[in-house]
């Protein structure tokens, strides 16, 4: 697979990270490893703290201490440094961090095909002709190669999520969050957005990071998961352990609320 | 209505009506560009720069606009800024409807979603980038008559600019009125003057609105 190059580095690494929003600890010095190119499922209830651990790897959130390594470069936004601002390592460490949002976040001002190439060629200096080239690729990848010209505003949830999917992709990452990027969606247009998920997991080495609410899902990708509670890890392992003999008495809690639903 | 005595001042008028014009395209520029810039340093909130504007926006928000442009035309050149009397109009317009327009604009800003900015951040866009080709793109459509709101009064009150010597419409229709008395004549034709230009745009302004509402509503 051409499009997908995206090679395994060193993956990510948390170390005792603390986040609080004002008084509220949100993260409890939380470890959190993704070895390159493994795929880890990471769940919990609602409120647990699986967004911010998302954000803080991806920089939108600074934290108040810990570290945080991509392919082992520090890149944790510290919440008492001068500047938010990144340093050109730091930059450079973050162009392999792809991020797949709730709610698409895609550009509504510009076409599909434009979404995919103003990164690569704004910051990566790729070609224009090259980048769309690559961008079509990536849009036949996610079945969506006739939609090119097409505006976001006029694609379904679905199709605007497998649009935000493949513009990460078109960055090279070798690192792709998601945070629960199936939530927003009708129950019907769940499944093509995993199964786009699940080819690129198949296709490349990326490191994946993947919030989910989905059970069988994170069963089939996940090579861990990873139970999380009140900001810090509760329990983790092979997916047919964690989910279906969990040790932990608040995993099974919450994995028995999920059943009753 | 002497219809004579009107043809015959007609050129002089138009020559009044064309320094309002191009005084207020003048400040328009200038009150977009300052604009952009004060709403830019107060959504990112620019350590230092940003109270110093805050500042001067508050100043120039609550004082009139006369009273700025005297300030400019005779106190400046004391100290050592001196321009002629119509480019100390056209700053001192800009100037006074950049506040206005530096507020509209910000709240454009503001008014894109979180997750804009947040995508363009992951994705490495720089703020320059990140402005040009997302925000402004999403922030400007909805400001455009708030702007255009603002241009028109920036055109009425550059009447004020007579006040310095700059022979606008108003200025040339009282000098012209001066001599010849024809005071009914002259200031009907100037009134004329002001409604054939402002309100065509303002008519433009409650189109696009009504459009913009039924895209938005449509969406
Ligand atoms: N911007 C914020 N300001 C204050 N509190 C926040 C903010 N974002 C999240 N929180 C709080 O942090 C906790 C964890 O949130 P989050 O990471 O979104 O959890 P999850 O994704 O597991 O549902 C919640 O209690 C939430 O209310
Ligand atoms: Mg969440």
């Amino acid at each position: 697979m051409t499009e997908l190059s995206g090679k395994a580095g060193s993956g990510i690494a948390m170390a005792g990270v603390t986040k609080q929003y004002g008084d509220h600890r949100v993260l409890d010095a939380i470890d959190l490893d993704v070895r390159g190119g493994e795929r880890v499922a990471l769940i919990g209830p609602s409120g647990s703290g699986k967004t911010t651990v998302l954000r803080c790897i991806a920089r939108l959130e600074a934290i108040e201490s810990g570290s945080i390594r991509i392919e082992g470069h520090e890149i944790a936004r510290m919440a008492d440094a001068r500047s938010g601002k990144a340093s050109a390592e730091v930059a450079a460490a973050m162009r392999g961090v792809g991020m797949v949002f709730q709610q698409y976040n895609l550009f509504p001002n510009m076409t599909v095909l434009d979404n995919l190439t103003i990164a690569p060629v704004k910051v990566l200096g790729v070609d224009k002709a090259e980048a769309r080239e690559r961008a079509a690729g990536l849009l036949d990848l996610v079945g969506l190669g006739a939609k090119a010209d097409a505006y976001p505003a006029r694609l379904s949830g679905g199709q605007q999520q497998r649009v935000a999917i493949a513009r990460s992709l078109a960055m090279q990452p070798s690192v792709l969050l998601f945070d629960e990027v199936t939530s927003a969606l009708d129950p019907e247009l769940v499944g093509e957005v995993l199964e786009v998920i699940r080819g690129v997991a198949a296709q490349s080495d990326v490191t994946m990071l993947i919030v989910t609410h989905e059970m069988q899902f994170a069963r089939d990708i996940g090579d861990r998961v990873v139970f999380m509670e009140g900001g810090s890890v509760v329990e983790q392992g092979p997916p047919e352990k964690v989910l279906a003999d969990p040790e932990n008495e608040r995993t099974q809690r919450f994995l028995r609320r999920l059943l009753n639903h | 209505m002497d219809l004579d005595y009107l043809q015959s001042v007609f050129p002089e008028l138009l020559g009044g009506l064309r320094v309002t014009v191009v005084a207020t395209l003048l400040g328009a520029a200038i009150a977009l560009v300052l604009g952009l810039l004060i709403a830019c340093v107060q959504v990112f909130r620019v350590p230092v720069v940003h109270q110093v504007v805050t500042v001067l926006v508050l100043a120039i928000r609550n004082t009139p606009l006369l009273a700025q442009l005297f300030f400019m035309y005779y106190v400046l050149p004391r100290y050592g800024i001196r321009f002629d009397a119509f480019t100390i109009g056209a700053l001192a317009l800009g100037l006074h409807f950049s506040c206005y327009a530096a507020q509209a604009l910000k709240g454009g800003f503001l008014a894109v979603p979180k997750g804009q900015w947040e995508a363009c951040q992951v994705l490495g866009l720089g703020n320059l980038t990140t402005l040009r080709s997302v925000v402004l793109p999403q922030a400007l459509p909805p400001v455009i008559p708030t702007l255009t709101n603002l241009l028109i009064s920036m055109f009425k009150d550059s009447a004020v600019l007579y006040a310095i010597t700059i022979m606008e419409l108003l200025g040339t229709t009282r000098n012209l009125a001066s001599t010849s008395f024809q005071y009914t004549t002259l200031f009907t034709a100037m009134g004329l003057m002001y409604l054939v230009i402002a309100l065509p745009a303002s008519i433009g302004v409650r189109r696009y609105e009504r459009r913009l509402n039924d895209r938005t509503v449509r969406a």
